[in-house]
């Protein structure tokens, strides 16, 4: 069956994610005042890449069980890390070399009820860009290249999983070709998952992991929903566990919401009920 | 009373890796594995100073929320002093996580305590008696209700207690969840080259791949215990 392959340091998984950097990113997000998509992208994609590095981080340190690519779109397509060494880099690379941490502050449950206040170590890698088209078309061939070259290392490994994280609107063309190219591409263990994240200007509704376009407010929603793979029964499940309403048509895609609970559905050991 | 154990890391990791428990003391005769969960971190420490705070009696199922203070305070102290970069950090304000189980024998009589995954068994004369707290192996999944280092998130945390009479000759098996798992499905554990049977099990698939382990108590045949 496939998708069942053990993520270890012995057989990594491989996150890639793509980033919408165009001009149109600067446009406000879901009518908040303030913040720009572009700044929610660059929150959403932290987050991600921190929920990683933690979930692998142990007593001596981060281990290797993902390999991760950052690859910005808009005034180029190009890499958005700065840990050199190619577009993939073991996660242990990436949480040594955030650009910066900075202190946030959380509301977290005291245990009697109530909330209070923590102090929060947030790391950056990516800061907020909105600059040029939108060459989503191109992001999804370059992305191919770079995972072209990983499934070849990894034969046996859980197939990569992309993130798209984008407002829709593509400038090169439809990129549904190329997001089927790069969903074809895959190991013994099953072919590639593409994740959309959709976020959009628009005062609608979130709508998380959906199985059918029948809620999704515009046709931009719609053909990114149509181009995101369908959860496997075993990330399905995961999901279930996690809370999600999914069956057998559910798809990686989210509209106006955040995506970091997807990387818990991938079985790296216990994850205790009670660890929010 | 004979007590056998073994701590078996995971395919792929070392021994300073295994992250599981296991503790007992034959004068006081209590007995305990606890589990650390792999997604937080110091999980190990957590689980050794709870197997250790309940083999020398500071766990009471009655008093668990106040028991834990000292246990936890313990764990805060020891990883709070080192120097720690961002995402262990991040880790240690999560806190850790563990199973537990534990056992206490006394005058005909056993008691035990669980919350989690790990597992206690009871069997006489080749049968078993009693599953705790797991009965049904289709209850095992990876989102376990698990004792946390950090007093928050044990809110909702519930500890399980199960008494029993015991009799000469009966033998008692506590174990973490992936080798719990296989036994309450297939019943089967071979004690004789117990590692390879565990490394059979695991090529098979027949066994989660996860950190194994056992404590196997026999108690005399003669009622002189």
């Amino acid at each position: 069956m496939a998708y069942q392959a053990d993520i270890s340091r012995a057989n990594p998984g491989c996150f890639l994610f793509l980033l919408d950097q165009s001009g149109s990113m600067a446009d406000s997000f879901s009518g908040t005042a303030g913040h720009s998509k572009a700044d929610q992208l660059a929150t959403i994609i932290n987050r991600l890449l921190a929920s990683l590095v933690i979930r692998c981080s142990k007593d001596e340190g981060v281990r290797d069980y993902f390999d991760v690519g950052v690859i910005g779109y808009g005034a180029r397509v190009a890499s958005a890390l700065n840990t050199g060494n190619g577009p993939i880099v073991p996660i242990s690379r990436l949480a040594d070399q955030p650009l910066r941490v900075e202190d946030r502050v959380q509301k977290v449950p005291d245990g009697a009820g109530g909330l209070v206040e923590q102090s929060v170590k947030f790391p950056v890698w990516v800061d907020p860009q909105a600059e040029g088209g939108t060459p989503m078309t191109e992001a999804f061939k370059h992305g191919k290249d770079a995972l072209d070259c990983w499934v070849q290392q990894h034969k046996t490994g859980f197939p990569p999983i992309v993130f798209n994280i984008t407002d829709g609107e593509a400038t090169d063309g439809d990129p549904s070709g190329a997001a089927t190219a790069l969903r074809t591409l895959g190991t013994e263990d099953g072919t590639a998952l593409l994740f959309n994240v959709h976020l959009s200007e628009r005062r609608a509704p979130a709508v998380e992991f959906p199985s059918s376009d029948e809620l999704l407010p515009d046709s931009f929603a719609r053909r990114l929903f149509g181009m995101s793979s369908q959860l496997p029964p075993h990330l399905q499940a995961a999901a279930r566990q996690e809370g999600y309403a999914v069956d057998e048509g559910t798809r990686g895609f989210v509209f106006n919401a955040d995506a970091a609970s997807v990387i818990q559905f991938l079985d790296i050991g216990t994850r205790p009920a009670n660890l929010r | 009373m004979e007590v056998s154990v073994f701590r078996i890391p995971k395919a792929g990791s070392t021994r300073a890796e295994y992250e599981d428990a296991v503790a007992w003391s034959t004068r006081r005769r209590r007995f305990a594995v606890a589990d650390g969960a792999s997604a937080s971190a110091f999980a190990r420490l957590w689980a050794e100073l709870l197997a250790r705070a309940y083999t020398s009696g500071k766990l009471r199922a009655d008093h668990l929320q106040e028991d834990l203070a000292p246990v936890q305070a313990q764990w805060a102290h020891a990883v709070e002093s080192r120097d720690l970069p961002w995402y262990a950090l991040e880790q240690v304000r999560r806190g850790a996580f563990a199973a537990l189980v534990g056992l206490t024998i006394s005058h005909e009589k056993w008691h035990a305590l669980a919350a989690g995954d790990s597992c206690l068994f009871h069997i006489r004369d080749g049968e078993l008696l009693q599953a705790f707290p797991i009965t049904d192996p289709e209850e095992f999944d990876n989102r376990p209700f698990l004792i946390g280092s950090r007093a928050t998130s044990n809110t909702e945390l519930t500890v399980r207690t199960l008494d029993g009479q015991w009799q000469p000759g009966d033998t008692f098996l506590l174990m973490s969840d992936a080798l719990a798992a296989l036994f309450l499905r297939d019943k089967r554990l071979e004690m004789h080259g117990f590692r390879a049977w565990v490394r059979r099990m695991r090529t098979e698939r027949l066994m989660r791949n996860d950190d194994v382990s056992l404590l196997h108590l026999a108690l005399p045949a003669h009622a002189a215990a």
